[in-house]
């Protein structure tokens, strides 16, 4: 059995629960963060644990959580994205296990407008890791969110 | 090809310890008994003993286990994931812990130090016995291995100008001279000895063997010496404590034995309790038994001596980073209250035990393995088509 573990910060509560709405998730009971479930197939399961700034957790568990991470997602609202500040305590882990877990950065919007980066700094992936993307999810569009769940695990 | 004995405490690891194990020069033995790890270590010429995902009950569990059997000369390595288990497997003497998770060309580095180590044990030389007694088992190992392997080999044994053999012939051990003490006592006295440094000659030996006793046997009565010095005089006759005559109290107090006096003129001539050891001949733990009391009576005391002051670090943090890239993508300047004083960089110090990262595009992060990525990728692109 081999298990995948992610951790997913979501900027406003909720997000997360529209973003994997399509998903057959089971909630995990007795997890020390709020976790679920996804059976990708027999021998392969997808461990979700779901947080937000607002929630209180400690550092000792996510301290547990952090070295066996296979991915980090961050949801956020594109506009509150630009004050976005995570807890220190998150911070500090996601700083040090930064250059070791892929990323995916998923900017929420709900239409096609994008904020834009600069010209000259606009490459992909330029300060991001081999492994880590951007995306822009298109909330009014539910294809979008299915398109992103694929296009995070392409190499 | 290195045989690997892995026990396994946490599933979740399975995989990946497989597939790391899969190279041709591991030979692999995964299993979550503990029964069958002893079992396994009994029967098979095993290189190294991995405890994964370890905590310090199932190492100290293990390692009687282990002792019980005699098995004691397999280096035992815990696969720790937090730092607590880490700093607990040090203090109770399992120097060789790694934490996880790591790079694994850090840790294929690291494993293949440690099995190149262990196999080249019979034919190392200059090697120290100890500094503490934590690391005396290296003559044993030694001693073990020359057995498994039946080799020939001369080991000699040096502290301070005094020196020991021992005659090893096709495994077994024929004969042990150090000073005017032979066979067991002369044993006895290498496997206690603080600060002594072991060189092992591989070569033909045709001395006669005045040992009665099988290698094993003999093994198990140097485990037993070396417990029963560990647990008994704890203490470690560190550089930092040396040990000198209280000039308060008189030498000539009629309750001392004659040891205790042959020590206390040995001291005050300038001789320290490593070399005391040493010179003297009676029994070590007899030895160490007289300088506990000598130094319960106040007779003799530590001198201490003033280490250097560590470095001092400096104790502000790095300033935050994780946005601030994302800032300079979307060309957003910085919030009022996150302006951060220019420092001089030269003097942090990181609070990373990595290399600094300059580039962090050039760092390879967490690998998934191309076929789960397909299958994760195969099972989304499933659940969209079936949305659709």
């Amino acid at each position: 059995m081999q298990i995948l573990e992610i951790l997913v910060f979501e900027d406003k509560k909720g997000l997360f629960s529209e973003f994997s709405q399509f998903l057959p998730l089971e909630k995990v009971e007795q997890s020390h963060l709020p976790a679920f479930r996804l059976e990708i197939e027999r021998n392969l399961v997808l461990l979700i644990y779901c947080v937000d700034k607002d929630q209180k957790f400690s550092q000792e568990h996510l301290k547990n959580v952090f070295p066996h991470l296979s991915r980090f997602i961050l949801l956020s609202d594109q506009q509150n994205f630009l004050n976005l500040d995570l807890p220190d305590v998150f911070q500090d882990l996601y700083n040090e296990y930064d250059p070791y877990i892929a990323s995916t950065i998923v900017l929420a919007g709900d239409s096609g407008e994008r904020i834009q980066p600069v010209e000259s700094e606009g490459r992909p992936g330029y300060y991001l890791n081999k492994d880590s993307r951007l995306f822009f999810w298109n909330q009014n569009q539910p294809k979008d969110r299915n398109r992103i769940w694929q296009m995070m695990w392409e190499e | 090809m290195y045989t690997i004995v892995v026990f396994l405490l946490n599933e979740k690891y399975r995989q990946e310890i497989t597939d790391y194990f899969r190279l041709p020069q591991f030979d692999l033995h995964l299993t979550t008994d503990e029964r069958e790890v002893v079992d396994i270590c009994g029967k098979e010429l095993v290189d190294i003993i991995l405890v994964w995902d370890a905590n310090i009950q199932a190492i100290q569990h293990l390692q009687a286990k282990l002792n019980k059997m005699q098995i004691e000369a397999i280096p035992l390595i815990p696969i720790v994931n937090d730092s607590e288990n880490f700093h607990a497997s040090i203090e109770a003497g399992t120097f060789n812990a790694i934490q996880i998770p790591m790079p694994r060309m850090e840790f294929t580095k690291i494993i293949t130090q440690l099995l190149e180590f262990e196999r080249d044990a019979s034919h190392q030389v200059n090697q120290k016995i100890a500094d503490d007694l934590t690391e005396a088992s290296n003559l044993i190992n030694s001693l073990h291995r020359l057995s498994k392997n039946r080799e020939s080999a001369l080991i000699t044994v040096t502290q301070t100008g005094h020196s020991g053999r021992i005659y090893v012939r096709e495994g077994k051990i024929v004969r042990a001279i150090f000073r005017v003490l032979e066979g067991m006592d002369a044993l006895n006295k290498m496997i206690g000895l603080y600060k002594a440094e072991m060189t092992i000659h591989v070569t033909e030996v045709v001395d006669e063997d005045q040992f009665k006793l099988e290698v094993p046997d003999i093994l198990v009565k140097l485990h037993q010496r070396l417990n029963e010095q560990r647990k008994n005089f704890g203490y470690h006759l560190s550089d930092s404590e040396i040990l000198v005559v209280n000039d308060e109290e008189s030498e000539e107090s009629p309750k001392l034995s004659d040891l205790q006096r042959q020590i206390m003129k040995l001291m005050a001539k300038g001789e320290t309790a490593y070399n005391i050891l040493t010179i003297l001949n009676q029994d070590n733990l007899d030895i160490l038994q007289a300088l506990k009391l000598l130094s319960e009576q106040n007779l003799i005391v530590p001198e201490r001596r003033q280490l250097p002051e560590p470095p001092k670090k400096i104790k502000e943090k790095p300033p935050r980073k994780f946005f601030d890239f994302f800032r300079k993508f979307f060309n957003l300047t910085p919030k009022s209250n996150e302006i951060i004083e220019e420092k001089n960089l030269e003097e942090f110090e990181p609070e990373l035990n990595q290399e600094p990262v300059l580039n962090s595009a050039e760092v390879v992060p967490n690998q998934i393995d191309t076929e789960i990525r397909q299958k994760i990728k195969s099972y989304f692109t499933g659940l969209h088509n079936a949305d659709s």
